[in-house]
């Protein structure tokens, strides 16, 4: 049977090798020393973590290349065999995409928005877009689950833990 | 003697602190819910609310997370009974059981032997905690730099080798969380290392925004949008009938007994965790029965050895945590990251430094344990309320509680940003199956490792012979290894034994039909 390729891995770990060779050179461009006479420098814990990451990293992606080349001469060994796709790991599943970009994006609109409209105002009209993106099906719910959470939150954090929240236009 | 004496200690002050004992009450509550709702675990629960800690006094914080952690190992059974889908991995030997168990109209009982399992496991080993743990702090209190260093890598090791399917990919996530334990300021030179400029990290990456990135974030991202249309029989779950009868308790005592130990045992056993424990005492109740043929159709037994042992486990986890200060879950990280936002060193001198906070969070294991069983029982059908809430609603708040959270930790819309990046990365992970406990953990222990191995490099003189000589450091050393390839290098034995025997078998049919 013909190995499963998992292309993610690869990149995955490829993206690792990078990270520690990027570690090293940062390290170097900034003069971290790894050693100093007989005691470990601001380096070495770095550059010992940075092996590991590479190391794993070129693990990941040699095992993931070993699979493609066996999975090639198994296709060629095996004409019959010419559904590409049944060897390949589905990494990406739409649902789970959706999720991502819904949840990250409204993330990342709430830090921005946080300081002109006030932090409890974007993370309420935050609460409502993914109540809603995410598979509510009325708005009407979603505005009252968004609404309702700022509320609590504004007396958790504010009214109970004191904590100061950046305010914006509204002063809330 | 003096055991007795520190626990009326504890208990006197957890008296004087009447706050105390209604945070232990509020910690044990959300967790039971936080657990019982799928894809949601204990260790995303003590990350999400650990925010509510930042003004308590320490003990008190400590309290209601502890409450949470327990709370949330009896939380993962009432989704596994009432709609065959576990709360969080531990309690996947639950479901076994105690779904048939539901629909054969006996919910109250799978969810009522639950609680008494979980209640029974949980107070039995806080006993044993009580006994054991001041005896390992003291044989402890003697290591050096070399041997703190062995005990991290124990932690970090093992963790790494037995989370997981691939310890490679366990490994990767301990290294890139030891890696950001390294930016920030350098602890010797006061340099700057892989700061790129940021001021906001001169101070280092707080382990908080890690854990509610890969923890929450991507938990809610990848959580299924299931149907959490539950149909329970509503007589079955009336207080009378969350009673075991007899015969039932003659059944099940043996397992509980038995669970119990080996979840603590396993406990100990940095990495190991609850699931194990589960699993373990699942197949050993399964092995011991004289009812074995009824596991899996709805023996009740089934459903009090996993219970038992998972929430033994997490009491067990505790012990290296607070006594040699290396947490042996991701849910134990989280805490032992919490107490050092508080200001206390889990460690050796843990117990003789801190007597009052360590004797009166014992004592509130015991009161956590109470109303984990009151709550448990009478609190059932609230559980089953908010198993109804929709996903998508319940995500939405959830996320809104990690960034306010997350804020609140510095006042800094930065570490809201770390969360995010954390959330995308951890989604990219769990994708990937590389298991996110190792990099939390490895970022709650990192500066401490960093320090122990640099100081005991200087105390060597850069000998790494004479630093790794010691006797202790090589028997810790040497279990670090076994922990993170024992189970690998067994696998790859059994397959070389079963391929070699297989081509011994083919050779003889060969030679039999030569």
């Amino acid at each position: 049977m013909p190995k499963k390729i998992n292309k993610a891995e690869m990149i995955f770990g490829l993206g690792a090798i990078v990270l520690a060779i990027t570690i090293f050179l940062i390290g170097q461009k900034t003069k971290l020393i790894f050693f100093r006479g007989t005691t470990p420098g601001a380096a070495f814990m770095p550059y010992l973590t940075a092996a590991g990451i590479g190391l794993c990293g070129f693990w990941l992606f040699f095992k993931q290349l070993l699979n493609m080349r066996q999975s090639k001469k198994d296709k060629t060994n095996d004409k019959k065999d010419n559904n590409t796709e049944e060897n390949k790991i589905k990494f990406f599943k739409k649902q789970d995409i959706k999720n991502f970009i819904v949840v990250i994006v409204s993330s990342i609109l709430i830090v921005i928005l946080a300081n002109p409209l006030g932090f409890l105002i974007s993370l309420t009209l935050g609460i409502i877009a993914m109540a809603k993106f995410l598979g509510t099906p009325s708005w009407r719910t979603s505005i009252l689950v968004g609404i309702g959470s700022g509320i609590s939150f504004y007396l958790i954090f504010d009214l109970f833990l004191k904590v100061p929240l950046p305010r914006g236009l509204f002063g809330i | 003697m003096d055991l007795l004496h520190n626990l009326y200690l504890g208990f006197s002050i957890l008296l004087d602190n009447p706050l105390a004992i209604m945070y232990a009450i509020v910690g044990v509550l959300a967790g039971v819910i936080i657990g019982a709702l799928p894809g949601l675990g204990p260790s995303m629960g003590i990350a999400v609310l650990l925010p509510l800690t930042y003004g308590m006094q320490p003990v008190t914080g400590i309290i209601m997370l502890a409450g949470v952690y327990y709370g949330a190992m009896y939380g993962g059974s009432i989704s596994a009974v009432l709609i065959n889908t576990p709360g969080d991995s531990a309690a996947v030997m639950t479901t076994l059981d105690g779904y048939p168990l539901a629909v054969q109209g006996q919910a109250g009982k799978a969810l009522g032997i639950a609680a008494y399992a979980s209640v029974i496991g949980g107070t039995v080993c806080v006993v044993v905690f009580m006994l054991v743990a001041p005896i390992i702090a003291n044989f402890a209190v003697a290591f050096g730099p070399a041997e703190y260093f062995s005990l991290m890598i124990l932690g970090l090791t093992s963790i790494a080798g037995m989370t997981g399917k691939s310890p490679v990919k366990g490994f990767l996530s301990a290294f890139l969380g030891l890696f950001v334990a390294t930016i920030g300021l350098d602890l010797v030179t006061g340099g700057q290392r892989y700061t790129l400029g940021a001021i906001q990290l001169f101070e280092g990456i707080d382990f908080i925004p890690v854990a509610m990135g890969l923890f929450g974030i991507a938990e809610i991202i990848t959580v299924k949008n299931a149907s959490s249309d539950i149909n329970v029989d509503q007589s079955s779950i009336k207080i009378k009938n969350l009673f075991p009868n007899k015969q039932e308790w003659k059944y099940c005592a043996p397992h509980i007994f038995r669970g119990t130990i080996l979840g603590f045992i396993i406990g100990l056993l940095p990495g190991a965790g609850a699931t194990i424990a589960a699993f373990l005492s699942y197949d050993l109740a399964k092995r011991t029965s004289k009812r074995s043929d009824l596991f899996g159709k709805g023996a009740i037994e089934g459903v009090a050895a996993p219970e038992c042992a998972n929430n033994a486990a997490s009491m067990g986890a505790m012990v290296p945590m607070f006594t040699l200060g290396i947490p042996g879950s991701g849910a134990t990280a989280v805490m032992m990251g919490a107490l050092m936002m508080f200001g206390l060193t889990p460690g050796p001198a843990f117990f003789r430094n801190n007597a009052d906070f360590a004797w009166g969070l014992i004592a509130s294991m015991y009161v956590g344990n109470v109303c984990l069983l009151i709550l448990g029982i009478l609190g059932l059908p609230i559980f089953i309320k908010v198993l109804k809430v929709k996903a998508p609603i319940l995500n939405a708040v959830v996320m809104g509680f990690i960034l306010i959270g997350s804020y609140s930790l510095n006042n800094s819309l930065f570490n809201v940003g770390l969360t995010i990046f954390f959330g995308a990365l951890g989604y990219v992970m769990k994708k990937l199956e590389i298991p996110a406990a190792p990099m939390v953990l490895a970022i709650v222990l990192g500066a401490m490792t960093e320090k122990s191995l640099r100081q005991a490099m200087m105390l060597a003189d850069g000998n790494i012979g004479t630093m790794l000589g010691k006797p202790i450091v090589i028997v810790v050393l040497l279990l670090a290894l076994g922990l993170a390839f024992g189970t690998p290098i067994i696998n790859a034995i059994k397959r070389a034994r079963k391929s070699s025997s297989a081509k011994k078998a083919d050779r003889q049919s060969d030679v039999a039909r030569a």
